[in-house]
């Protein structure tokens, strides 16, 4: 900006229009080239490894053969069920509970509403492998803190890690903790955007809350609401790196999911072109839920 | 809505009450344990007081390593956001300021490149990485990270509200393209620059995923890597791991409490523009 005030070197219009055809490709190059070897040429890549085969180091086209050995796959099929249950019960129940939270916390009435919202919102900063090793710790069957809570309160101890579907409670708890406050902070600002004009209308028309809510709550923020569900079901179709660290997939393979399937395919057994299988189809999943969420999203709208 | 706090708002009060504690009592159990002895943090009845051993939970957890991968873990955060930063704000910058065919191009490659998640890019990453012999180096975590379409996005998005006559005043001044990008572009959208700058730390600090498939030495490793290896150890000495947790997840809370607002709009900014 000193460079406007000071400088007195007069106009140069005629070679000014050469310099700005190459600015932008000068500008554009450094972060284009990473771009394009770490991200456009790896979509590509894996696609086309996906109806590969390798036979003695070498790569050859094998048709849809990879994604045939999908269907006959058991454990894939385990991991596809995990995942599937992981969506329909912890993408409702992380949301309503979030909306919720905000809902409540939106009035202005409800104190220390500034405090909660800071405290909601701190797990969300710590990482997903400190949290999961963390709550390995707080979940322990034997000695954790969570079980010693519930048997003083004459509950029995909970088989965290030895129960295939305690161990997918263990998950979503972890899971939830550390979304509630990143969807209540979204949840809360759209609600604070909401114009209050449209609360006193509704009730100088005699409105009770519950109708307030429904026909002026939640059209409102339904973008933002649409955004929410369709960021989570990408999370959860992808969930991966919670229960690598907190349970490993097991037990009996009760917490494997479709991310974990793919590490282990890949990065375990190095089979490179079935891993790529297994990745498109997560990709494929995810692109047409998120589709759907979108196309129904907007239809009701 | 809500005009009174009567005693329905009074037991909604404690509901949210009892979700804060929730969410709160991990941190208090990992930031007490971290002071306690190995044997005191996994114990029948389990204790809420502080212990004596803060010191020597340190030590411990030095002799295994950890001053390294804190180094590990701040270098790469480091480098990462720094880059990302620099080459996304050229590029966003040369995108929104700029008619070019090339730039055109590649916002709708990148708008693309957003919506495909990482699965789909992992296993040829590696392989690249692997082609370019850079396995096992920082360069494999920090090259994939700089090259997000988000960030990319995200500038460019910050720059189409700066002011083309600024920049036109700038060149009658004499100032060449470099110059008024440097000069004038940057400084005018510092904001953005530090929301962005704060997700991409963030990112990469808590980055597990990647630095688990490409950094094979435990010399090479990053803190949530070290810390998942101690965690998996034979005799785990739990005072140490939970100060080893709370020391990893110090910097980002640190980074929560005082700059709050910058934190919430880059995570808003994340959520709302991605």
């Amino acid at each position: 900006m000193t460079r406007t005030a000071t400088s007195t070197t007069p106009p140069v219009p005629l070679r000014r229009r050469r310099r700005t055809n190459l600015a932008p490709v000068l500008f554009l190059l450094p972060v284009a080239v990473p771009l394009l070897v770490f991200t456009l040429y790896p979509i590509a890549g894996s696609l086309l490894l996906s109806f590969q085969r390798n036979l003695d180091g070498v790569d050859q086209y094998a048709g849809a053969a990879q994604y045939r050995r999908l269907l006959g796959d058991e454990v894939f099929r385990t991991a596809a069920l995990n995942t599937a249950i992981f969506f329909v019960v912890q993408v409702p129940l992380m949301l309503f509970l979030a909306l919720g939270v905000a809902f409540l916390l939106n009035s202005p009435r409800f104190p220390l509403r500034g405090l909660f919202q800071n405290v909601y919102f701190l797990p969300t900063v710590m990482g997903l492998a400190t949290a999961g090793i963390l709550f390995r710790t707080l979940l322990n069957e034997d000695l954790g803190v969570i079980n010693y809570a519930l048997t003083g309160m004459g509950l029995k101890g909970v088989p965290w890690s030895s129960n295939p579907w305690w161990a997918k409670v263990a998950i979503s708890l972890l899971v939830i903790w550390r979304s509630l406050g990143f969807n209540v902070l979204i949840y809360l600002t759209a609600l604070q955007n909401v114009p209050r004009e449209l609360y006193e209308a509704a009730e100088l028309d005699g409105a009770n809350p519950w109708q307030t809510f429904t026909r002026i709550t939640l059209p409102s923020i339904r973008p933002v609401l649409l955004f929410t569900v369709i960021m989570s079901s990408l999370a959860t179709i992808n969930l991966f790196d919670e229960v690598f660290v907190l349970t490993g997939g097991g037990p009996a393979n009760g917490t494997l999911t479709l991310g974990v399937y793919l590490y282990r395919v890949a990065f375990q057994n190095f089979d490179y072109s079935y891993g790529s299988a297994v990745a498109w189809v997560i990709v494929l999943l995810a692109a047409l839920i998120a589709a759907v969420q979108y196309l129904a999203g907007r239809r009701n709208a | 809505m809500t005009r009174r706090f009567g005693p329905g708002q009074w037991i909604l009060f404690i509901l949210v009450l009892l979700g804060a504690l929730a969410a709160f009592f991990p941190f208090y159990w990992m930031f007490a344990g971290a002071t306690r002895g190995a044997s005191e943090v996994l114990s029948i009845p389990p204790r809420f007081d502080l212990g004596p051993r803060l010191g020597a939970n340190f030590r411990t957890l030095v002799e295994n390593g950890f001053l390294r991968a804190a180094l590990n873990s701040v270098v790469l955060s480091v480098v990462t956001t720094l880059l990302t930063l620099l080459l996304s704000a050229l590029g966003g910058y040369a995108m929104a300021a700029y008619r070019s065919r090339f730039g055109n191009l590649m916002f709708v490659l990148i708008l693309l490149t957003l919506f495909v998640p990482a699965q789909a890019t992992i296993i040829p990453v590696y392989k690249v990485l692997v082609g370019l012999n850079l396995l096992g180096t920082y360069w494999a975590v920090i090259l994939p990270a700089v090259a997000s379409p988000f960030a990319l996005f995200y500038m460019r998005q910050g720059f189409l509200s700066f002011p083309q006559e600024l920049a036109e005043a700038g060149r009658i001044d004499g100032a060449n393209e470099w110059e008024v990008f440097w000069h004038i572009a940057l400084p005018a959208v510092r904001p953005t620059l530090a929301s962005l700058a704060v997700f991409v730390f963030l990112f990469q600090w808590n980055s597990y995923f990647w630095p688990l498939i490409v950094l094979n030495t435990p010399e090479s490793y990053t803190l949530p890597l070290f810390m998942n290896t101690f965690s998996a150890a034979a005799s785990i000495d739990y005072g140490a791991l939970m100060l080893g947790l709370a020391l990893t997840t110090l910097p980002v809370l640190l980074l929560f409490v005082f700059a709050r607002r910058l934190f919430t709009s880059a995570v808003l900014g994340g959520a709302v523009k991605g």
